[in-house]
């Protein structure tokens, strides 16, 4: 087993053209995500999770401008891959889920379409009736009933939460080194993200890979992660174990996080936003830390000299002067 | 009234009510304008020099005299029948004269659709997917140069450039009887001079709702699984893309049979339009009520295979999700 992590990203940062000027919506993000963990990725809405997501898997918008920093997934350097080698990537070592079950699935297409191409994509060599029964079994897998009919099903015809578990097939199916799920149960209601969250624990099973979990809630992640990335206005403060991160916090942010969470017993964004203060506007320019202006710990440098990532304990980095 | 069934069933039903709808109306309408025709239909139609007798005769066996509620029901029901009698100028029945020229318009009305799909959709989505290249620039221009010019237009100069001066298609007619290689090479030009305004029409509706399309957050999950561009546009996008183009032309078959009348004169084909523009020029009213019956029938019926279409290609239009034409533009 190789030491280096599957994924490693450094100093990544995208800016958006909007029409009130410049987004800078990753500032310089460092992550890594080592083989075999489920990683989860937390941070408020708004934060550039879904943005870091979407540039792992080179499908930026057409208004993101040049990206800096660099993305290496094993031995690959994803942002000076071209076009066609990173599609290849994608649908085989590389795989997606949506937050957003409704729209992800292709209106006109049955269920079964979507699974056999993505078997199709993959090109395993296998003809139209192997793919089809691999789709079927795939499909009672994820805890789907009566998969024959569910095979011929519009997504229309599906719940959300039975929308989400075809997502999930089909990421199974491409048996991914790396598995990025965006929130994938924030769309649904309380009972079906329960399901979800176990179907995603039993997927450890058949996932070899590693796990990219995005959450915006941090109860969330403690339950289902190895380790926890924690993000701030388009940087990530803070990595480390789960049980490390919450007995041990480094960054103000990250304790601020648990502090709101804390006793409370159902997640959702409301409680974030109890820390005194404003998020960074994407429009701003922040030559220091971005978390400064809401920091009861800030001193006259934190506003104009940005701390480096850098390791406090085995496997632990933050991002921050005064951890 | 029994209740009918969500689903494809029900979509199916109120679409052929829909259409039923369109041919009473028209019905209708048509006739109410031949009411409107000024004096006697039956002085009209025995000219000047008819005695007095001969009129009141003629006005009696069409049924003339009766009341206007009793002339539309039996209005109607000679369209149920099929029955719109007997030409008085060549003396055949009216209804055979229709049918004969019928395929003539089918034929050319098919043919411009097939050719203006066939070229607009591709054109569009090339467009949508080189977005302000120079091929997009040069198709947008060239569209809607092409939609706004009418299509007798159209047809003079074609004939004049292909038939006139290069000569190198047959000027006038079907080729009735020159076997099948002949009426289709007459059919070019006639059929050409349909088609250019939808080719234009065509991929300009396509490319946008192709744009709108490509945006959406099912074509990025196809990217994310890695499937091939081509496969994404012409199959995932495109199926999603075509809805609205087809929608409108559901509807843009009424401008289309227009266009044949003109095109069928200027080209001097046998089909409703010249049947039509023959009948008004000899003020031949029952031929002309044929004609244009024989018209708006095809008009609804061309609308209801429009819609199912579109319910074919849209699952959620044969569950009852949502309306086919307004739904999304
Ligand atoms: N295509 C885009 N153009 C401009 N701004 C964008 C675009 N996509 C995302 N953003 C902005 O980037 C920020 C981060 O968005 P996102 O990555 O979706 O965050 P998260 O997934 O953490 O909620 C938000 O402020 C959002 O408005
Ligand atoms: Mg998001």
């Amino acid at each position: 087993m190789s030491e280096f992590p599957l994924l490693s990203i450094r100093g990544l940062g995208v800016d958006f053209t909007t029409s009130r000027g410049r987004a800078h919506v990753l500032r310089g993000v460092d992550l890594d995500i080592a083989r075999g963990r489920i990683v989860g990725l937390v941070g408020e809405s708004g934060s550039g999770k879904s943005t870091l997501a979407l540039a792992i898997l080179g499908l930026l918008p057409p208004n993101a401008g040049s990206v800096q920093g660099s993305i290496r997934f094993d031995d690959v350097d994803l942002l000076n891959s071209s076009a066609e080698s990173l599609r290849s990537l994608r649908g085989h070592r590389i795989a997606m889920i949506f937050q957003d079950p409704m729209t992800a699935l292709n209106p006109v297409f049955t269920v079964g379409t979507h699974l056999r191409d993505v078997l199709n994509a993959k090109g395993s060599g296998e003809d139209a009736m192997e793919h089809n029964k691999r789709a079927l079994e795939m499909l009672a897998k994820v805890g789907i009933p009566d998969p024959e009919q569910r095979l011929k099903a519009y997504p229309h015809e599906l719940s959300g939460g039975m929308r989400q578990r075809v997502m999930i097939a089909m990421a199974l199916l491409t048996t991914p080194d790396l598995l990025i799920a965006d929130e994938p149960t924030t769309a649904l209601d309380v009972t079906i993200e329960a399901q979800i969250v176990s179907l995603i624990r039993e997927m450890r099973t058949h996932v070899r890979g590693s796990i990219l979990f995005i959450s915006h809630s941090l109860g969330l992640v403690s339950e289902l992660c190895d380790d926890v990335a924690v993000m701030y206005a388009g940087a990530v403060v803070e990595q480390a174990p789960s049980v490390e991160l919450f007995a041990n916090p480094r960054h103000p942010y990250t304790r601020a996080l648990i502090d709101c969470e804390i006793g409370l017993d159902d997640d959702d964004g409301q409680k974030l936003r109890s820390i005194p203060g404003e998020v960074l506007d994407p429009l701003a320019v922040a030559p220091g830390c971005t978390f400064a202006a809401r920091c009861s710990l800030a001193e006259p440098r934190c506003h104009d000299q940005a701390p480096q990532f850098r390791s406090v304990a085995p496997k632990h980095g933050v991002a921050c002067f005064r951890a | 009234m029994t209740r009918v069934e969500p689903g494809p069933w029900r979509y199916f039903a109120s679409r052929v009510v829909t259409a039923a709808f369109i041919v009473v109306g028209a019905i209708t309408l048509l006739f109410v304008l031949t009411q409107l025709v000024r004096g006697n239909p039956a002085e009209v139609l025995l000219g000047p020099r008819a005695t007095a007798e001969a009129v009141a005769e003629f006005a009696r066996r069409m049924g003339l005299d009766l009341p206007v509620h009793e002339r539309l029901l039996q209005f109607f029901g000679q369209v149920i029948r099929g029955d719109f009698g007997v030409d008085i100028i060549s003396g055949r029945p009216i209804l055979d004269m229709v049918l004969e020229v019928m395929p003539f318009t089918l034929a050319l009305t098919f043919s411009a659709i097939a050719l203006a799909f066939l070229i607009g959709v591709p054109l569009g989505c090339y467009a949508a997917t080189h977005p302000n290249g120079v091929g997009d620039r040069i198709a947008a221009v060239l569209s809607v140069g092409l939609i706004s010019m009418p299509s007798f237009v159209v047809s003079i100069y074609l004939l004049l450039v292909f038939s006139i001066w290069l000569q190198w298609l047959p000027v006038l007619g079907a080729g009735g009887s020159g076997g099948i290689l002949d009426q289709l090479t007459r059919l070019v030009l006639p059929t050409s001079a349909l088609a250019i305004g939808w080719i234009g029409y065509v991929a300009r509706l396509t490319r946008s709702s192709m744009v709108e399309t490509l945006a959406e957050p099912y074509i990025r999950t196809s990217r994310a699984y890695g499937l091939a561009e081509s496969k994404i546009i012409y199959k995932y996008a495109l199926k999603n893309a075509c809805l609205p183009t087809l929608a409108v032309l559901g509807l843009g078959t009424g401008r289309l049979f227009g266009e044949a009348v003109f095109a069928e004169v200027i080209f001097a084909r046998p089909g409703l339009g010249t049947l039509i523009y023959t009948g008004i020029s000899t003020r031949n009213y029952p031929v002309v009520q044929a004609g244009v019956f024989a018209i708006v029938l095809l008009f609804a019926m061309a609308n209801l295979a429009t819609d199912m279409a579109y319910a074919w290609v849209d699952p959620r239009i044969r569950a009852g999700l949502r309306g086919t034409s307004a739904g999304r533009r």
